[in-house]
């Protein structure tokens, strides 16, 4: 994945209202960059095949990218975020850090939306 | 085979604050149990209901609450000689009390309701919310009734702004500073009286959820909503079914505590922090009822089979994820029909 389809993914998935995720949400990794936290979809969420996301327990509703759809897919599965994140980095040409930045940004997105849950 | 019944529906009105008077007749139309005759109880000649010959058989105007009891039962008895209605559904909050007080007359001339009680109706009106939510134990909103806008001066220790301006029966509006609450008390005063009731403003998303109560504890129908779409005066243009547990929850809370009799609705706003406020209970159907239809809850059909007697079995499920999308359709009406009903009363 290059940077700028990287931008893309995550701009898609952000709402149509253009709500953005607050400051302050924790990340899925921690400072040192180690991806320790158990991630929880919520089982409410679905995903269509065009990437239109549903949260049917709270009615809200937002669009991703075919990356966001493999990557939610992924979280539905069971997988852990260190799998989906070694899948992704071995399927696209991305450095670790602007991958690490950009899926940060995107699990914050998940959290603020209530589609996961970080325990 | 379907029983035949003629059904008497209020709130035939479709402005910018519908009534639901039109979406419970959808509802009855579409009963498997019951072959409905409808009967329109209008307030107003525009009411678009009472054009709508393929949902409504007939029309009578009836008088303002305003006119009291005496007026309204001289006049349904006047319809009911004609008609012979076996169950009205009122549809307005201010008709709703001339109607309870009419349910033993009523019922002597074989029409039925299902309405809840005169202390449930008073408990859950907006000025005794704040008592309403501990004695049942549920979360609402500080608030304060007043009668005078010299109060609303006096209200900085206890309220920060923004603040709600609610009226007693409809309209609320958020108010930034004292002198935008002046404009809105006066307002909303000259509209629907007093007392004006100031809210605490919660930040957050607005839940409904509409519902049967059975008088005894029970909750027959439940279907919750999340407004996607929400007019200038607060009514969701557009919503979805939504699988909230927590919200079904504290409508079966709300219906254990209470004995909720009868439909309603549960204003509800979740907080940024996840909690749900209970802003208002309206002691009737809403106007968005035809959503809690589509997801397989027929409430006006259950409604008029607890107002008859029948049996009623609570509603199990509903669909998750269907949506109600609001439409404005003009119809074209020849004056013939509009003169009949300003001045005959009836069409």
């Amino acid at each position: 994945m290059d940077d700028k389809n990287l931008e893309k993914f995550i701009s898609a998935a952000k709402t149509s209202s253009q709500l953005t995720a607050p400051k302050g949400i924790k990340t899925v990794f921690d400072t040192n960059g180690s991806q320790n936290q158990n991630i929880m979809i919520n089982k409410n969420v679905a995903v269509s095949d065009s990437g239109f996301v549903l949260n049917a327990s709270t009615g809200e509703s937002f669009s991703v990218n075919p990356i966001g759809v493999e990557i939610i897919n992924a979280l539905k599965q069971g997988k852990s975020i260190e799998e989906i994140s070694a899948e992704l980095l071995n399927s696209y040409d991305v450095d670790f850090n602007t991958f690490e930045k950009d899926m940060n940004d995107f699990m914050d997105m998940l959290k603020f939306y209530h589609v996961i849950d970080t325990k | 085979m379907k029983r035949k019944i003629t059904v008497g529906i209020t709130g035939l009105n479709a402005i910018d604050s519908p009534g639901p008077g039109v979406s419970v007749i959808r509802g009855l139309l579409e009963s498997t149990k019951y072959e409905c005759r409808i009967i329109g109880l209008s307030y107003e000649s525009l009411e678009p209901g009472i054009y709508m010959h393929n949902l409504v058989d007939k029309s009578y105007s009836i008088p303002y609450p305003s006119a009291g009891t005496q007026i309204l039962m001289e006049r349904l008895e006047y319809i009911q000689e004609k008609e012979q209605m076996d169950v009205i559904i009122p549809n307005f909050d201010a008709e709703l009390f001339l109607f309870m007080k009419l349910e033993s007359e009523l019922k002597n001339l074989g029409i039925s309701m299902f309405l809840p009680t005169q202390k449930q109706f008073e408990e859950r009106q907006k000025h005794n919310l704040p008592e309403f939510g501990k004695k049942y134990d549920i979360l609402v909103p500080f608030s304060k009734t007043i009668y005078s806008t010299a109060e609303l001066y006096g209200l900085g220790e206890e309220f920060e702004y923004p603040i709600v301006v609610k009226g007693k029966y409809y309209e609320a509006s958020v108010a930034q500073s004292a002198d935008q609450a002046v404009n809105y008390f006066h307002k909303i005063s000259s509209k629907w009286g007093l007392p004006i009731i100031i809210q605490q403003f919660v930040d957050g998303s607005e839940y409904n959820i509409t519902g049967l109560g059975d008088g005894n504890g029970n909750m027959l129908a439940a279907v919750p909503m999340r407004k996607q779409y929400i007019t200038d005066k607060g009514k969701a243009w557009g919503g979805i079914s939504i699988d909230d547990e927590e919200m079904i929850e504290l409508t079966r809370h709300f219906l254990e505590q209470t004995k909720w009799k009868g439909g309603f609705e549960l204003e509800l706003m979740k907080s940024k922090e996840g909690k749900f406020y209970l802003l208002e209970i309206n002691p009737r159907i809403p106007a968005w009822i035809y959503l809690a239809i589509g997801c397989g809850q027929n409430i006006p059909e259950a409604l008029v089979a607890l107002a008859l007697g029948d049996k009623v079995e609570p509603y199990q499920s509903y669909d998750v994820g269907k949506m109600f999308i609001r439409y404005a359709w003009d119809m074209i009406v020849d004056v013939e029909e509009y003169q009949k009903i300003a001045t005959l009363g009836e069409l």
